[in-house]
């Protein structure tokens, strides 16, 4: 029997993939112009069947558990609670751990920056694979502030996309390995998320 | 190896397990099958050598046969290729449908992009990522990264891919099918400069799209 596993991330579109047991993708489907909840478990279903599989063949899931799009990530959460149920091991990361899974020798501190919404940008300074600060700035002053820093600064629709394409089974084999299990990462608190935009 | 059309090793082991059972019980309809097969495989794998330059590490071919229809910078299509350049082509419709690899490289992964189909006649691509295309990454020796994005027209059929993730193919194996005048847009980093120009022919092995 094959090792098979599910790879979810919700975090912009929906990006669904199939994965062997040398953690290469047999096949992956990204959706981005419809809305995640309505396609969600038959895009999956249709990922499965397409390869003569159920989910009960699955042996594990790698989600990716943001920083994204709020809705989204509810999503996968309700996926996840979903697989843990049916006994599926599931392993979660996040986008700004992916330079850390790569180079885990390197102590260089890096940052992260991506689109929070409501006209702001996060800001994660990473050590270690650890957040050592995080900061929401206004996405008018991120120009002025990237010229202050001297870090390399990863962005998830720039190098952080580029390095997970190349070497995305390096980075899903050391989840496994790690048995890595995230909670969802929030750009904001619930009671700041209800609140609409000024 | 330059001038192969691509079969996987899978149907390479499984072809000679075949014949050597076959062979072991003496089974002659077996051995015909393999034999028909061994034929279409010669015929069909040992493609026409249209290869005329010498690989180097340095440059890009033409993935399919066809003409360039547009140059131009990554930023223009979103920021996650701000770090290339881009070059579409249209396949010719009268061509070769072939795919083929337009340099040594590993066949990274290929992601099916869903959305609306292109409406043909097209001038060039809109902006959007939005429509119906799938996307091949290949990565070189030197660790860079290669996008071609295949985006199939309502008079064309969507792509055929046949490696898997993580096969190596040589520069001019053919990996794929796309026909009737699909577009291809072939990402190259930006270190690479451009050698060719709109409305210029291209055929795969032979132009010189890109070169370090």
């Amino acid at each position: 029997m094959k090792k098979l596993s599910l790879f979810i991330d919700t975090s912009q579109c929906l990006k669904l993939g199939l994965i062997d047991s040398s953690k290469k993708f047999i096949s992956f489907t990204e959706i981005s112009d419809k809305k995640c909840g309505d396609i969600i478990h038959t895009e999956i279903n249709k990922l499965l069947t397409d390869q003569g599989l159920s989910l009960f063949d699955l042996s594990s899931c790698f989600f990716l558990m943001g920083p994204g799009s709020y809705t989204g990530l509810r999503f996968t959460q309700g996926i996840m609670d979903l697989f843990k149920m049916e006994n599926i091991e599931c392993y979660s990361f996040y986008w700004f751990d992916i330079p850390w899974l790569l180079n885990p020798q390197n102590n260089d501190k890096y940052i992260f920056m991506t689109n929070a919404f409501k006209g702001e940008s996060l800001i994660l300074w990473i050590k270690d694979g650890e957040i050592e600060q995080q900061k929401l700035i206004l996405n008018k002053d991120v120009p002025k502030f990237s010229e202050t820093i001297s870090e390399k600064i990863w962005k998830i629709d720039g190098d952080l996309s580029n390095a997970f394409d190349r070497d995305y089974a390096q980075v899903l084999q050391r989840v496994e390995d790690l048995k890595s299990i995230k909670p969802i990462y929030y750009f904001r608190s619930d009671i700041e998320e209800f609140t609409p935009a000024l | 190896m330059n001038n192969r059309t691509y079969l996987s090793y899978g149907t390479v082991i499984l072809f000679c397990l075949v014949l050597i059972a076959s062979l072991y019980m003496m089974n002659w309809y077996l051995i015909l099958i393999c034999l028909v097969y061994g034929v279409l495989a010669f015929l069909f794998y040992r493609r026409k050598n249209f290869i005329s330059v010498k690989e180097n590490n340095d440059i890009v071919f033409s993935p399919i046969f066809g003409k360039v229809i547009k140059v131009g910078g990554g930023a223009d299509i979103g920021k996650r290729y701000a770090d290339f350049n881009f070059i579409d082509l249209r396949h010719a419709l009268f061509e070769d449908i072939g795919i083929f690899f337009p340099f040594s490289s590993e066949f990274s992964f290929h992601r099916k992009i869903k959305g609306n189909r292109l409406f043909l006649p097209l001038k060039k691509l809109p902006k959007n990522e939005k429509n119906l295309h799938q996307e091949i990454v290949l990565i070189k020796e030197s660790s860079e990264l290669f996008f071609i994005k295949l985006y199939s027209t309502f008079v064309s059929s969507q792509a055929i891919i046949f490696p898997t993730s993580g096969d190596y193919g040589y520069l001019g194996a053919q990996f794929g099918v796309f026909s009737g005048a699909g577009i291809v847009r072939f990402f190259i980093p930006k270190k690479y400069s451009i050698l060719c120009q709109e409305g210029q022919k291209v055929t795969p092995g032979n132009n010189i799209l890109a070169k370090k």
